[in-house]
């Protein structure tokens, strides 16, 4: 087996206090901020990254944050993980869409910064992002090649209103009747891995509340989405589906393609997008 | 490797079930009272239908979706999966909490769960579950769990990193007080305790969190993991941020032979005391 090597070669380190750290919105909604430090100089390379984003704030108001995870110098940051989205819905306390949680192969040598910025949908907002590194000697999980930096390209996400791609259930009323495909995106490269990633859309748990409501999103190529690629179980999921990267080949300019339903099949919606390298 | 991720041409690796293996209404009725587990139930592809339907291609892994049944009770529940409905446990209980909140609406918002385990299946498998809850029945209500399993082939823990593994529960055997790490001040990492001790080699450990009140939890938490008191490095952060939901597996890559106690501790982002559920398990 493949396995001790890796373990034996695992090394770790992490970022900032038990709260992560603070990263701000520009003043204008929709719009990056400044970069902020995470890891001032990684002590060895990475081969992965353990990046969570967190929308820290409490209370009862909407809100989306779209952030990257940079490398390099101040002012000279080269993005390695563009727009990361987090989901802060109305709701009042108990709702679970405020983190984005995702273990990402991203090769990042030893004495880098890390840095991240973010935008959102209310100026000038404030979300916290934490990331920690493992260096797995080199080997992948897949056996794949690590990534080169500047690899990661995000599909379905609009920087414009910081937000997914709205991808709605059927309406018909039978339960879990397919919505229809909806183009996320095309690919502009050749990919080795996706990562896709599922937000909850309502916006105001009152008056929308989604309990007992099972949901499935499916992601696939071309504009039958044939074949499928993953499909996703969301019960009552007001947070975001994320955090799995999935070997894959993809070509270039193939259109990916999401599609959802639910147990009620009311027409509600789900924010799909994913990121591929 | 690439012989370990045949490509179809132009498609995708991964391949998922189109339904899920799933049990809408697991429950623990015929159980004899708290932490009891009550009598496995077959799973379907179909739920409801009466199927007693076997996976139709090998799985090297499954993802496990838990949310909680329609009673709206405030329970903990420790989960089985076999693939026989006896001797052959596949993951053993597996921790789940679902909290209903304390004021409305969010009573009766059983939060789901989505969690990665790297069990390698055959096809022609049939999957059984069965529970144990906080609460003792046949004095409270059953308060069911809905659990569906989504079988991957060929996924980021598909492989190299962990493929075909038995896990390895390495503690917590109780729904209605699972292990507790506790931090008494912020950003200040509370003391070490014993997760469990490995009864074999294991190559990578997942643990599972959960709020063991029933108000929100605010702030965020890091666990780390240790051996004799020493930190082995790995830590998990992971925001609350006025949530009370369960946390779904976070694997770690630790090689630790058998004989091993593992140790976790907890630090809060939170001033006073906070504490946190846990369960851990080992991959070998």
């Amino acid at each position: 087996m493949l396995l001790s090597p890796i373990q034996a070669q695992a090394l770790f380190e992490s970022s900032g206090t038990a709260s992560g750290v603070s990263v701000a919105a520009a003043g204008t909604a929709n719009t990056k901020g400044s970069w902020t430090t995470i890891v001032a100089s990684t002590a060895f390379d990475y081969d992965l990254v353990n990046v969570v984003g967190w929308a820290a704030n409490s209370g009862n108001v909407a809100n989306q944050y779209a952030f990257d995870i940079g490398v390099g110098a101040a002012a000279s940051e080269v993005v390695v993980i563009p727009n990361l989205m987090v989901y802060e819905l109305a709701g009042g306390p108990y709702i679970g869409a405020k983190s984005f949680d995702a273990q990402v192969p991203v090769s990042i040598p030893a004495g880098s910064r890390i840095a991240a910025r973010c935008q959102s949908t209310t100026a000038s907002k404030a979300m916290r992002v934490w990331v920690d590194g493992l260096r797995m000697g080199g080997v992948l999980p897949g056996g794949l090649t690590p990534l080169q930096s500047q690899e990661w390209i995000t599909y379905g996400v609009s920087t414009v209103s910081t937000a997914g791609t709205y991808v709605a259930c059927s309406a018909s009323g039978t339960p879990f009747t397919w919505g229809s495909w909806t183009q996320i995106g095309t690919t502009t490269k050749a990919h080795q891995y996706i990562m896709p990633v599922v937000n909850a859309y309502w916006t105001d748990y009152y008056t929308y509340p989604r309990a007992f409501v099972m949901y499935h999103v499916q992601f696939g190529l071309g504009a039958s989405g044939n074949p499928t690629l993953l499909e996703v179980g969301a019960e009552n999921v007001l947070g975001s589906i994320s955090g799995t990267v999935y070997p894959t080949r993809i070509n270039s300019g193939v259109g990916i393609y999401a599609r959802s339903n639910n147990s009620v099949s009311d027409g509600s919606a789900m924010y799909v997008h994913c990121h591929c390298a | 490797m690439p012989d370990l991720w045949p490509t179809f041409g132009n498609v995708f690796d991964t391949l998922c079930l189109s339904n899920p293996m799933q049990w809408t209404a697991l429950n623990n009725n015929d159980a004899v009272g708290t932490n009891s587990k009550g009598a496995w139930q077959v799973g379907e592809f179909q739920a409801g239908v009466g199927n007693n339907d076997p996976t139709t291609y090998p799985w090297d892994g499954f993802y496990m979706s838990i949310a909680g049944g329609t009673d709206a009770q405030s329970s903990r529940y420790l989960i089985d999966i076999s693939t026989s409905g006896a001797t052959d446990v596949a993951i053993a209980n597996i921790l789940y909490s679902m909290y209903t909140g304390n004021g409305s609406p969010n009573i009766g918002t059983p939060f789901a769960q989505v969690g990665y385990w790297p069990v390698h299946v055959p096809a022609g498998t049939l999957f059984y579950a069965r529970i144990a809850t906080s609460f003792a029945p046949p004095s409270d209500t059953f308060h069911p769990v809905q659990v569906r399993l989504f079988g991957v082939r060929g996924s980021q823990h598909g492989d190299s990193w962990m493929r075909s593994g038995r896990i390895q529960q390495l503690g917590n055997t109780s729904a209605s007080a699972p292990i507790t790490l506790t931090a008494t001040s912020a950003n200040t990492a509370g003391s070490w305790v014993t997760l469990g001790t490995t009864s074999d080699g294991i190559r990578a450990v997942c643990v599972r969190a959960c709020n063991l009140t029933s108000t929100a939890m605010t702030g965020a938490r890091v666990i780390e993991l240790g051996v004799s008191s020493t930190s082995l490095g790995y830590k998990w952060f992971f925001p609350y941020a006025d949530t009370m939901h369960a946390l779904a597996n976070r694997w770690f890559p630790v090689n630790l032979p058998a004989g091993v106690s593992l140790q976790g501790r907890v630090t809060s982002s939170t001033s006073g005391t906070t504490s946190v559920g846990l369960s851990a398990f080992g991959v070998r």
